[in-house]
């Protein structure tokens, strides 16, 4: 557990510049290697240019077997709250990320609109793995601990530079949602729902 | 507690009517800079990769970008005085792009038309800026649930292309180091603490820097110089920044960061602080 402390007088200074921000291309991490091999032949030298383009790119998808959902029904007893059964889903988020040195990603996720009044939605996932960057999880853990999801975006995974997850069933980011009543649970009302939660990946402006 | 079986038959039949989840990769960077005179535009793609084997509808739509402190958030556009949305025209706003396939959408920013003289408006100066979301959606996406008293959850993607304009008019270039608090850190952490920063960008256009941090003892000698990263703040924007110390608080005496303009920046100008650690910080862990 960390304890905050106010620092004395922080000296501050911020010197005016005049600034222009020079036009950048559209393919920022385009790499070209030119290899001219000399042949040390009495006979004969041959060259031949190989060139290598690295193209950006960012991609992410969903992998896995089952649908998030969830059910509010009976109290385990006459008396009590009512019980919240989950659909068995298994949902691994996948992502390949190649960047521009120094550069990083954010994966966050939100909700299109808000949920039914009286019940909440938490997001948590597992560690990112893979090979290269993939990134660090902001709200790694079971589900009831994660982030509670709503129409302004989380964090979800920072941290991504050129790395992939894998595309295999079980490769990834574990998804795992929660379903919780809120302090407005007597507003709520029986019916079925649609909740869309939108993952959107972006260029981090922080390290 | 889990769901019954007649339950789990039906949710799987829904599984099966509902489509993969549609994805594509988008190529290029995600965060474009222009700098466009009065009276000029600026043009540009986004491409993008539908690598499935079915089509998928992919739509663009203009959304805001606002940096706060700890994370960024993307409200309708416009959504402020500096969105870049009302002098960006793309195109296609929804196209199908078959499987296996690459596509594109093109955009413009242009300004309006400058006043006589070749002025621009005089409200405009600095930098704008919004973000381009490209999203893929299935061709076929069945809405209809059956009567499960259920709540469903679905799970959509977009890609953010951040496109910002600067005008190359005189405008203000400001940081402020807003905020600067001493954080003791864990005893398995390693370090000692940290000082964690929140900057500002007080004036009007994008500021794109690389910080850098100096810790320096009560001798005056340098401790240790830490490579802080780049950052990005647009106007009005906040970041923080977190800096690790990992030498004991009582040979400190103060820090100093130096911000440092990228390539991108055209002026060399750089800003700095000095934070100086009082007795109360310097209370060891």
């Amino acid at each position: 557990m960390s304890t905050q402390k106010k620092l004395k007088p922080t000296v501050c200074t911020a010197t005016p510049a005049i600034v222009t921000i020079a036009a950048t291309a559209a393919l920022a991490a385009v790499t070209a290697i030119g290899i001219a091999p000399r042949v040390a032949s009495a006979s004969e030298t041959m060259t031949q240019d190989v060139s290598v383009l690295i193209e950006n790119v960012s991609q992410m998808a969903i992998q896995g077997t089952g649908i998030p959902a969830f059910i509010v029904s009976s109290a385990p007893t006459a008396g009590g709250q009512p019980g919240v059964s989950k659909a068995p889903y298994d949902q691994y988020l996948q992502f390949t990320s190649v960047v521009p040195n120094g550069e990083t990603r954010t994966i966050q996720a939100q909700l299109s609109s808000p949920l039914p009044t009286g019940v909440a939605v938490r997001l948590a996932t597992s560690a990112p793995s893979g090979t290269g960057e993939v990134g660090v999880a902001q709200h790694e853990g079971a589900g009831a601990s994660g982030a509670l999801l709503s129409t302004t975006p989380v964090d979800l995974i920072t941290g991504i530079a050129t790395g992939f997850t894998g595309d295999g069933s079980t490769d990834g980011v574990l998804l795992d949602y929660a379903l919780e009543m809120t302090g407005d649970v007597g507003q709520m009302t029986t019916g079925d729902y649609l909740a869309e939660v939108t993952f959107t990946m972006a260029a981090a402006s922080a390290p | 507690m889990t769901l019954c079986p007649w339950r789990v038959w039906w949710l799987s039949v829904w599984l099966c009517l509902n489509p993969a989840k549609a994805t594509v990769s988008v190529m290029g960077s995600l965060d474009r800079h222009f700098v466009v005179a009065p009276g000029e535009a600026a043009e540009g793609e986004v491409w993008f990769h539908n690598t499935h084997d079915r089509p998928v509808i992919v739509t663009a739509s203009l959304a805001d970008y606002r940096q706060l402190p700890d994370r960024d958030q993307w409200p309708a556009a416009p959504s402020h005085p500096r969105s870049l949305a009302p002098f960006i025209r793309f195109a296609p706003v929804e196209q199908r792009v078959p499987a296996n396939t690459r596509a594109r959408v093109a955009f413009k920013i242009a300004w309006p038309d400058p006043a006589p003289g070749g002025a621009a408006e005089p409200s405009l100066t600095g930098t704008y800026w919004a973000a381009l979301m490209i999203q893929p959606q299935p061709l076929e996406s069945p809405e209809a649930i059956e009567e499960d008293r259920a709540l469903y959850i679905r799970e959509r993607f977009q890609t953010a292309v951040r496109l910002a304009a600067t005008l190359p008019t005189p405008a203000t270039s400001e940081l402020v180091f807003a905020q600067a608090q001493w954080q003791r850190a864990d005893a398995s952490s390693g370090a000692t603490g940290q000082l964690d920063l929140v900057l500002t960008n007080a004036g009007q256009r994008l500021l794109d820097l690389t910080l850098d941090g100096e810790w320096v003892a009560l001798s005056g000698v340098s401790l240790a110089r830490h490579a802080l990263g780049r950052v990005q703040i647009y106007p009005g924007g906040h970041r923080r920044v977190r800096w690790p110390l990992k030498h004991p608080v009582k040979r400190v005496r103060e820090g100093l960061v130096v911000a440092t303009p990228t390539p991108r920046m055209l002026s060399a100008e750089r800003f700095g602080a000095r934070f100086v650690l009082d007795g109360e910080a310097s209370i060891g862990p």
